[in-house]
């Protein structure tokens, strides 16, 4: 029988040029192919050079994929297996019309070629609203075994439609991991510095601080850098290679969530440690390896330090917090030494009595259990006063209402603090029990891009976000230019979503006014005009409400902030 | 609505004040410059004037006054006076209490407001709980009016947020805490009272190259003779009878162990304190360890006695904590409740009989 053809796609977006193949995906291909082809041998062709789409492809016409991707030649004739690898890129980069068009591709060459096995490589699995999940619909349809001859991968092990070993998968997993610094840097942009007015108690007394910090929406990042620390720091240097990770962190479920997961990809035993309760013999194998949440001033670890030797445990030579947040945290003091993941993020500390918040008489936020959806009046105009005011840049025509004469940057609102803006936007959903399967659908406007893109990492994916053009929602009468608008991505998101029921349409603006943006894309989704589309809104969620506190003529409306205009 | 409540109009405004006072021009308001920073502070203005337009007249008028401050020439911090009016002329709250009781846990909550009868108050618009009763007393001719509420969480530094919220809807003649304390057996049982003349907070120190040095701070009623309760003789009064009745009521699977016959709790007045941390008492020798090192009065040990008093700082309060525990890692079962249930009904008993209001002729 002849050998398998085996082709992988290297595939970048929003490059500028194309690039060598990087020696570890080449590896990675090398790993996957006989796992895919059950060690049958295969020939296995790489790539030298990437494929690539700028971004103005991306932008314009990132239908291009179909035209860069050319199945091998003998696919008609042989068994082939196809690799399509987009895992290198960050995923928000990833559009849903650009992922439409590689599923179209996907499963045109499924039909076309029936001895073809393809795999898709992706950095995160699409939420199932995305309509990359086109593919499963038309694959299902088919009348050939196509589903026999597909599977999806994400670089965090997820899977869809074929069956690795749970070992296998476990290794593709780590296999896939950025390097520490990206690992990092995707740590630091997804904790979320939360404004308020917390109060700790120390060593010096009562203090105040104005962030308090949640890594919550971080457990990825944090779950392979726990792997990748303890595999470096911890087992080379405690006896037999045997420790457990013992996690300590308050209100932080998710973090050990991460730690134990980290755990089982280590086969080493978890435990988390209450301060109160203490931790038994029983629950520890082989030396400890502490990993903290957050340390302030370095009292709690001490503590958790000094117990643990009092019980003689034997601890292992260096601990991990993922958040140090006290300018003077005496980091080597100790052994264990204490190493962070991320330092430079101060909670800018007072004490109580020089606290400005205190001196005025507002009351401690006590994170978690007593937070604002809304944010307060203190910590807005704290970064209001940061902000240029400017003319309205975008908003409805002119006919419908008005541009504001003056009105925050929100363009660096939600640079500098969109963590925790898009951080309160998942509270609110929380709170209303709309967080899972949303869809934010918002108009194409650049600065409220910028949001989105701090809720997809703070939400880690898990949503979508639809925007409408301008031209679009100011057409009077709409129906005309939404026809003329058919192949147009937004259009076919929509569409897709309508054959859905069960997603939470969320709408996200930067401002409202007059309700004039609200009620078009209301009346888009929903009219009997555009039943294709036919979705219910659950929530009109605009950051700042410039309403002068008139109600919502269409829906539910929940501003972050009311601020009334002279 | 927003889900889960809104900020209150009053922290609302005192927090835009700040900014207004904060960002004043320099020049006053004739001069001010069309141009952006002019404008940005109209729309500050603004945003003040809608938030604090349903604070009540007289707090209005009151932080109203800043915003003239924030217009006119510059003159230093003017924010630093928003926290520090006299307390008799900071009119924030719209209703006299002559006594507001602060509990921590729900069962020192329920225990209160069973113990006075109290019944909710719907005119509070915040999620905290205010329930409002009145009670006699020998030394006033009118009933005593009396708010209770409750703080969200634990701890010194929790305590101060639900005060000044209380504070922002009643103006107390005093305050007192009450609830459930670990107490140090020899001194005290379980269920007992202890009404401390002195608060030490253990938690201060300092590093050294040598090891901690602890730094503890104490603090004290304002009152020497703690408002009557120097005079007053629990032994005299209802209490011993009311707190049996309520342990013969309890339910048999709720009724803690005791070894007399009927539940007579003590109640300790003079010469005790209470230390107060952050530390949940389980080693059952810390409360040993502080008498010897730093004060042999100690009866009780809690975590929020010390936030308590240095949030009411300038102000009457006092602390009633009924004995629950030992602080060792044994928790007796069901004394939670019935500690809790002591101290309210001792506080109770207190204000009928001995409690000297401040316009009383004991006083």
């Amino acid at each position: 029988m002849a050998e398998s053809i085996i082709s992988p796609f290297y595939v970048r977006v929003s490059q500028i040029s194309s690039e060598p193949v990087p020696q570890h995906r080449k590896d990675t291909y090398a790993w996957l192919a006989p796992k895919l082809l059950d060690s049958r041998p295969g020939i296995l062709r790489q790539a030298s050079n990437s494929i690539y789409l700028t971004a103005e492809q991306m932008r314009q016409s990132p239908s291009a994929i179909q035209n860069l991707l050319r199945p091998p030649a003998e696919a008609s004739s042989r068994e082939c297996l196809i690799i399509l690898d987009l895992a290198d890129n960050p995923y928000h980069l990833l559009r849903e019309i650009f992922l439409y068009h590689v599923a179209d591709t996907v499963v045109r060459w499924l039909r076309q070629y029936e001895r073809c096995k393809i795999v898709v490589l992706l950095p995160l699995m699409p939420p199932s609203s995305s309509l990359f999940w086109e593919i499963d619909r038309s694959v299902r349809s088919g009348s050939r075994d196509e589903v026999g001859r597909l599977a999806v991968l994400a670089s965090d092990g997820e899977y869809r439609y074929f069956f690795l070993a749970a070992a296998d998968l476990n290794r593709y997993r780590i296999s896939q991991m950025l390097s520490n610094d990206d690992l990092r840097a995707q740590l630091r942009s997804r904790i979320v510095r939360k404004r308020g007015h917390y109060a700790f108690a120390g060593r010096h007394g009562i203090h105040c601080s104005r962030f308090f910090f949640e890594t919550g929406a971080a457990d990825r990042q944090i779950g392979d850098l726990v792997v990748r620390w303890a595999e470096e720091k911890i087992r080379p240097h405690v006896r037999g290679g045997r420790f457990t990770l013992v996690s300590h962190g308050k209100h932080a479920q998710r973090f050990h969530e991460a730690v134990a997961g980290a755990a089982a990809a280590l086969g080493s035993k978890f435990a988390e440690l209450d301060l109160d309760t203490g931790l038994g013999m029983d629950q520890v194998d082989g030396a400890i390896a502490l990993v903290l949440n957050v340390v302030h001033t370095g009292d709690t670890y001490k503590k958790i330090i000094s117990m643990l030797r009092e019980k003689n445990f034997h601890l292992a030579p260096e601990a991990l917090t993922v958040l140090a947040v006290d300018e003077e945290l005496p980091h080597n003091y100790a052994q264990p030494r204490l190493s962070p993941l991320i330092s430079d993020l101060p909670r800018l500390k007072v004490a109580k009595d020089e606290c400005e918040q205190c001196v005025i008489g507002l009351p401690h936020t006590d994170p978690p259990d007593d937070e604002l959806v809304s944010i307060r009046a203190f910590d807005m105009w704290d970064i209001l006063r940061d902000s240029p005011f400017h003319p309205e840049p975008y908003g409805p025509s002119s006919r419908l209402r008005p541009r504001l004469p003056l009105v925050p940057d929100m363009r660096q609102i939600f640079s500098r603090h969109g963590d925790w803006i898009a951080h309160k936007i998942g509270l609110l959903l929380a709170k209303l029990e709309i967080d899972s399967d949303v869809v934010f659908i918002s108009p194409e406007e650049p600065i409220i891009d910028t949001l989105t893109t701090r809720l997809s990492e703070i939400r880690q994916n898990r949503q979508i976000a639809i925007q409408i053009p301008r031209p679009v929602l100011d057409a009077e009468p709409m129906v005309t230019e939404v026809r003329a608008n058919r192949n147009e991505e937004w259009h076919r998101q929509l569409r897709h979503l309508g054959e859905q029921d069960q997603q939470n349409i969320v709408l996200l603006d930067e401002f409202v006014r007059s309700y004039s943006t609200a009620r078009a894309m209301v009346n888009l989704l929903r009219s009997e005009e555009f039943s294709e589309f036919g979705m219910r809104v659950k929530a009109y969620v605009p950051i700042v409400d410039f309403s002068n506190g008139s109600e919502s003529p269409i829906m539910k409306t929940y501003p972050l902030y009311r601020l009334p205009l002279p | 609505m927003m889900p889960g409540g809104e900020e209150s109009p009053h922290e609302a405004s005192l927090g835009l004040l700040y900014h207004l006072l904060r960002d004043k021009d320099p020049k006053g308001l004739d001069e001010l410059d069309p141009g952006e920073h002019a404008l940005r502070r109209l729309i500050l203005l603004a945003d003040y004037a809608w938030r604090s337009y349903d604070l009540a007249p007289s707090t209005k008028a009151h932080l109203d006054s800043f915003v003239i401050d924030a217009l006119a020439a510059d003159r230093g911090r003017p924010w630093r006076a928003l926290g520090s009016a006299p307390p008799g002329t900071k009119p924030v709250s719209t209703k006299t209490v002559d006594v507001a009781i602060l509990t921590i846990l729900l069962e020192e909550f329920e225990a209160t407001v069973t113990a006075f009868g109290a019944l909710p108050t719907t005119s509070a618009r915040t999620s905290q709980p205010f329930y409002e009763a009145s009670v006699s007393c020998e030394h006033s001719p009118e009933a005593l009016s009396v708010v209770i509420t409750k703080a969200a969480r634990p701890l010194n530094v929790h305590a101060a947020a639900p005060l000044a919220r209380l504070r922002e809807y009643y103006r107390p003649v005093i305050t007192i805490l009450v609830g459930i304390a670990a107490g140090h057996p020899g001194k005290v049982s379980l269920g007992d009272v202890v009404v401390p003349r002195n608060v030490l907070y253990y938690e201060p120190a300092r590093l050294t190259a040598t090891g901690l040095q602890l730094r503890p701070e104490h603090t004290a009623p304002p009152d020497p003779y703690l408002y009557g309760f120097d005079l007053y003789d629990a032994d005299a009064g209802p209490f011993g009878d009311r707190m049996g009745s309520h342990f013969a009521e309890l339910p048999i699977d709720r009724r803690p162990q005791i070894e007399s016959d009927a539940f007579q709790p003590a109640v300790h007045g003079a010469n005790t304190s209470i230390a107060s941390g952050e530390v949940v008492l389980r080693d059952g020798s810390l409360i040993g360890a502080l008498r010897d090192r730093f004060d042999e009065k100690i009866h009780a040990v809690d975590q929020e006695s010390y936030g308590f008093a240095e949030s009411s700082r300038g102000t009457s309060w006092l602390i009633f904590r009924g004995i629950s525990d030992y602080g060792d890692p044994d928790q007796p079962r069901g004394w939670k409740r019935l500690a809790a249930a002591s101290a309210a009904h001792c506080l109770r008993d207190f204000l009928e009989r001995g409690y000297l209001p401040a316009n009383s002729s004991g006083f």
